[in-house]
Protein backbone atom coordinates (compact mmCIF):
# COMPACT_ATOMS: atom_id res chain seq x y z
CA UNK A 1 0.00 0.00 0.00
CA UNK A 2 0.86 3.30 -1.20
CA UNK A 3 0.15 7.05 0.31
CA UNK A 4 1.30 10.15 -1.52
CA UNK A 5 2.33 12.96 1.16
CA UNK A 6 2.35 15.83 -0.79
CA UNK A 7 0.27 18.80 0.53
CA UNK A 8 -0.96 16.50 3.40
CA UNK A 9 -0.16 17.57 7.29
CA UNK A 10 -0.91 15.75 10.68
CA UNK A 11 -2.53 12.52 11.13
CA UNK A 12 -2.60 10.71 8.25
CA UNK A 13 -4.61 7.16 7.80
CA UNK A 14 -5.36 4.99 4.77
CA UNK A 15 -7.89 1.93 4.03
CA UNK A 16 -8.04 -0.81 1.78
CA UNK A 17 -10.66 -3.46 1.14
CA UNK A 18 -9.36 -6.66 0.00
CA UNK A 19 -12.24 -8.44 -1.59
CA UNK A 20 -11.60 -12.24 -1.76
CA UNK A 21 -13.44 -15.78 -2.10
CA UNK A 22 -12.71 -16.47 1.39
CA UNK A 23 -15.86 -17.55 2.75
CA UNK A 24 -15.30 -16.76 5.98
CA UNK A 25 -13.61 -13.90 5.52
CA UNK A 26 -14.53 -12.41 2.14
CA UNK A 27 -13.83 -8.16 3.52
CA UNK A 28 -10.54 -7.78 4.98
CA UNK A 29 -9.53 -4.34 5.86
CA UNK A 30 -6.15 -3.24 6.10
CA UNK A 31 -4.63 0.25 8.05
CA UNK A 32 -1.94 2.51 7.61
CA UNK A 33 -1.54 5.52 9.66
CA UNK A 34 1.19 8.49 10.09
CA UNK A 35 2.24 11.68 11.45
CA UNK A 36 3.00 13.62 8.29
CA UNK A 37 5.29 16.68 9.07
CA UNK A 38 7.18 19.12 6.76
CA UNK A 39 10.31 17.88 5.98
CA UNK A 40 12.32 20.22 8.40
CA UNK A 41 10.67 19.27 11.41
CA UNK A 42 9.96 15.57 10.55
CA UNK A 43 13.60 14.47 11.25
CA UNK A 44 15.18 15.84 14.76
CA UNK A 45 17.25 18.66 14.05
CA UNK A 46 20.83 19.85 15.11
CA UNK A 47 20.52 21.96 18.19
CA UNK A 48 21.32 25.59 17.19
CA UNK A 49 19.81 25.11 13.59
CA UNK A 50 16.12 26.98 14.85
CA UNK A 51 18.59 30.45 15.16
CA UNK A 52 19.11 30.53 11.53
CA UNK A 53 17.44 31.91 9.45
CA UNK A 54 14.46 30.64 8.15
CA UNK A 55 14.34 29.27 11.84
CA UNK A 56 14.08 31.68 13.84
CA UNK A 57 10.69 33.68 12.69
CA UNK A 58 9.25 30.73 14.45
CA UNK A 59 11.72 29.60 17.33
CA UNK A 60 13.60 33.07 18.66
CA UNK A 61 12.04 36.31 16.80
CA UNK A 62 8.75 35.68 18.72
CA UNK A 63 10.36 36.29 22.31
CA UNK A 64 11.89 39.68 20.93
CA UNK A 65 11.79 41.95 23.81
CA UNK A 66 9.70 39.74 26.26
CA UNK A 67 10.98 38.18 29.33
CA UNK A 68 9.49 35.44 32.06
CA UNK A 69 6.81 33.11 31.30
CA UNK A 70 6.14 35.36 28.28
CA UNK A 71 9.01 34.54 26.59
CA UNK A 72 8.63 31.23 27.54
CA UNK A 73 5.54 30.56 25.92
CA UNK A 74 7.13 32.62 22.58
CA UNK A 75 10.21 30.58 22.01
CA UNK A 76 10.17 27.62 24.50
CA UNK A 77 6.85 26.10 24.30
CA UNK A 78 6.80 25.02 20.75
CA UNK A 79 9.70 22.47 22.12
CA UNK A 80 8.48 22.30 25.31
CA UNK A 81 4.99 20.83 24.93
CA UNK A 82 3.28 17.54 24.39
CA UNK A 83 5.88 15.01 24.99
CA UNK A 84 8.74 16.46 22.71
CA UNK A 85 10.62 17.34 25.59
CA UNK A 86 10.26 18.15 29.01
CA UNK A 87 7.38 20.16 30.14
CA UNK A 88 7.30 23.45 31.94
CA UNK A 89 5.69 21.56 35.34
CA UNK A 90 8.57 19.17 34.48
CA UNK A 91 11.71 21.31 34.29
CA UNK A 92 10.21 23.38 37.54
CA UNK A 93 11.77 20.30 39.94
CA UNK A 94 15.04 21.04 38.32
CA UNK A 95 17.69 23.02 40.21
CA UNK A 96 17.99 26.46 39.18
CA UNK A 97 21.85 25.88 38.31
CA UNK A 98 20.86 22.88 36.09
CA UNK A 99 18.37 24.95 34.46
CA UNK A 100 20.89 27.64 34.01
CA UNK A 101 23.59 25.89 32.71
CA UNK A 102 20.60 24.18 30.07
CA UNK A 103 19.56 27.47 29.14
CA UNK A 104 22.88 28.90 28.46
CA UNK A 105 24.87 26.08 26.76
CA UNK A 106 22.52 23.30 25.63
CA UNK A 107 22.32 19.79 26.67
CA UNK A 108 24.44 17.37 24.29
CA UNK A 109 22.81 14.86 22.59
CA UNK A 110 19.52 16.57 22.62
CA UNK A 111 17.60 18.96 20.03
CA UNK A 112 18.25 21.50 23.03
CA UNK A 113 20.76 24.55 21.75
CA UNK A 114 22.62 26.71 24.16
CA UNK A 115 20.84 30.08 24.03
CA UNK A 116 23.49 32.44 25.44
CA UNK A 117 24.75 35.35 23.67
CA UNK A 118 28.08 34.60 24.67
CA UNK A 119 28.54 31.42 22.55
CA UNK A 120 26.19 32.92 19.35
CA UNK A 121 22.78 32.09 21.00
CA UNK A 122 19.98 35.03 21.17
CA UNK A 123 19.11 35.73 24.75
CA UNK A 124 21.03 37.90 27.37
CA UNK A 125 21.88 36.64 30.88
CA UNK A 126 19.09 38.77 32.16
CA UNK A 127 16.54 37.58 29.77
CA UNK A 128 17.87 33.51 30.28
CA UNK A 129 17.21 34.67 34.52
CA UNK A 130 13.99 35.55 33.84
CA UNK A 131 13.59 32.11 32.18
CA UNK A 132 14.78 30.14 34.83
CA UNK A 133 12.79 32.03 37.50
CA UNK A 134 9.47 31.43 35.22
CA UNK A 135 10.01 27.59 34.97
CA UNK A 136 10.96 27.56 38.56
CA UNK A 137 7.65 28.94 39.50
CA UNK A 138 5.65 28.46 36.25
CA UNK A 139 2.31 29.33 38.41
CA UNK B 1 -18.19 -55.39 -3.72
CA UNK B 2 -16.85 -52.42 -5.81
CA UNK B 3 -19.66 -50.49 -5.33
CA UNK B 4 -19.33 -50.79 -1.82
CA UNK B 5 -15.86 -49.91 -1.51
CA UNK B 6 -16.78 -46.84 -3.86
CA UNK B 7 -19.56 -45.21 -1.75
CA UNK B 8 -17.57 -46.16 1.34
CA UNK B 9 -14.70 -43.87 -0.13
CA UNK B 10 -16.99 -41.19 -1.08
CA UNK B 11 -18.64 -41.21 2.58
CA UNK B 12 -14.82 -41.16 3.73
CA UNK B 13 -13.93 -38.05 1.24
CA UNK B 14 -16.84 -36.20 0.68
CA UNK B 15 -16.94 -34.18 4.09
CA UNK B 16 -13.51 -32.95 2.93
CA UNK B 17 -14.53 -31.97 -0.52
CA UNK B 18 -17.66 -30.34 0.68
CA UNK B 19 -15.28 -28.13 3.58
CA UNK B 20 -12.83 -27.15 0.85
CA UNK B 21 -12.21 -23.54 0.91
CA UNK B 22 -9.34 -20.88 1.02
CA UNK B 23 -8.30 -18.92 4.02
CA UNK B 24 -6.76 -15.98 3.56
CA UNK B 25 -4.23 -14.81 6.35
CA UNK B 26 -2.57 -11.71 6.48
CA UNK B 27 0.35 -11.31 8.77
CA UNK B 28 -0.58 -8.09 10.05
CA UNK B 29 -3.54 -5.99 9.54
CA UNK B 30 -1.95 -2.28 10.42
CA UNK B 31 0.85 -0.67 10.24
CA UNK B 32 2.11 2.47 11.62
CA UNK B 33 4.57 4.68 9.57
CA UNK B 34 5.29 6.79 12.66
CA UNK B 35 6.41 10.70 11.38
CA UNK B 36 7.39 10.77 8.21
CA UNK B 37 8.00 13.47 6.16
CA UNK B 38 5.78 15.43 3.28
CA UNK B 39 8.75 14.64 0.44
CA UNK B 40 9.42 10.84 1.51
CA UNK B 41 7.50 7.79 0.48
CA UNK B 42 5.33 5.71 2.34
CA UNK B 43 4.93 2.35 0.94
CA UNK B 44 4.07 -1.04 2.70
CA UNK B 45 3.86 -4.30 1.78
CA UNK B 46 1.01 -6.54 3.32
CA UNK B 47 1.71 -10.19 2.91
CA UNK B 48 -0.82 -12.89 2.79
CA UNK B 49 -1.17 -16.91 2.72
CA UNK B 50 -3.62 -18.93 1.63
CA UNK B 51 -4.18 -21.33 4.85
CA UNK B 52 -6.84 -23.10 2.96
CA UNK B 53 -7.08 -26.14 0.51
CA UNK B 54 -8.85 -24.62 -2.07
CA UNK B 55 -7.32 -21.52 -4.92
CA UNK B 56 -7.56 -18.14 -2.78
CA UNK B 57 -8.95 -15.29 -5.54
CA UNK B 58 -8.38 -12.11 -4.81
CA UNK B 59 -11.43 -10.48 -6.57
CA UNK B 60 -11.06 -7.13 -5.64
CA UNK B 61 -8.97 -4.23 -3.90
CA UNK B 62 -10.53 -0.84 -3.15
CA UNK B 63 -8.51 2.04 -1.25
CA UNK B 64 -9.90 4.80 0.87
Amino acid sequence: MSVDLAGKKGMITKTAQVVTNDPVHPVVTLTVSMQVKDDLHARPQRAGKIFEADCRTCHVDQGKGKRGLELFMADCFMCHNAGKSPSITQMSRRPEKYLLKAIRDGLDNTTMPGWTTSIGGPLSDAEIDSLVKAIRNPN
Amino acid sequence: MKIWIVLALCLVFLPAVLHAQPVVSFTELSYNFGTVGQAEKAEHLFEFVNKGDQELIIEKVSSS
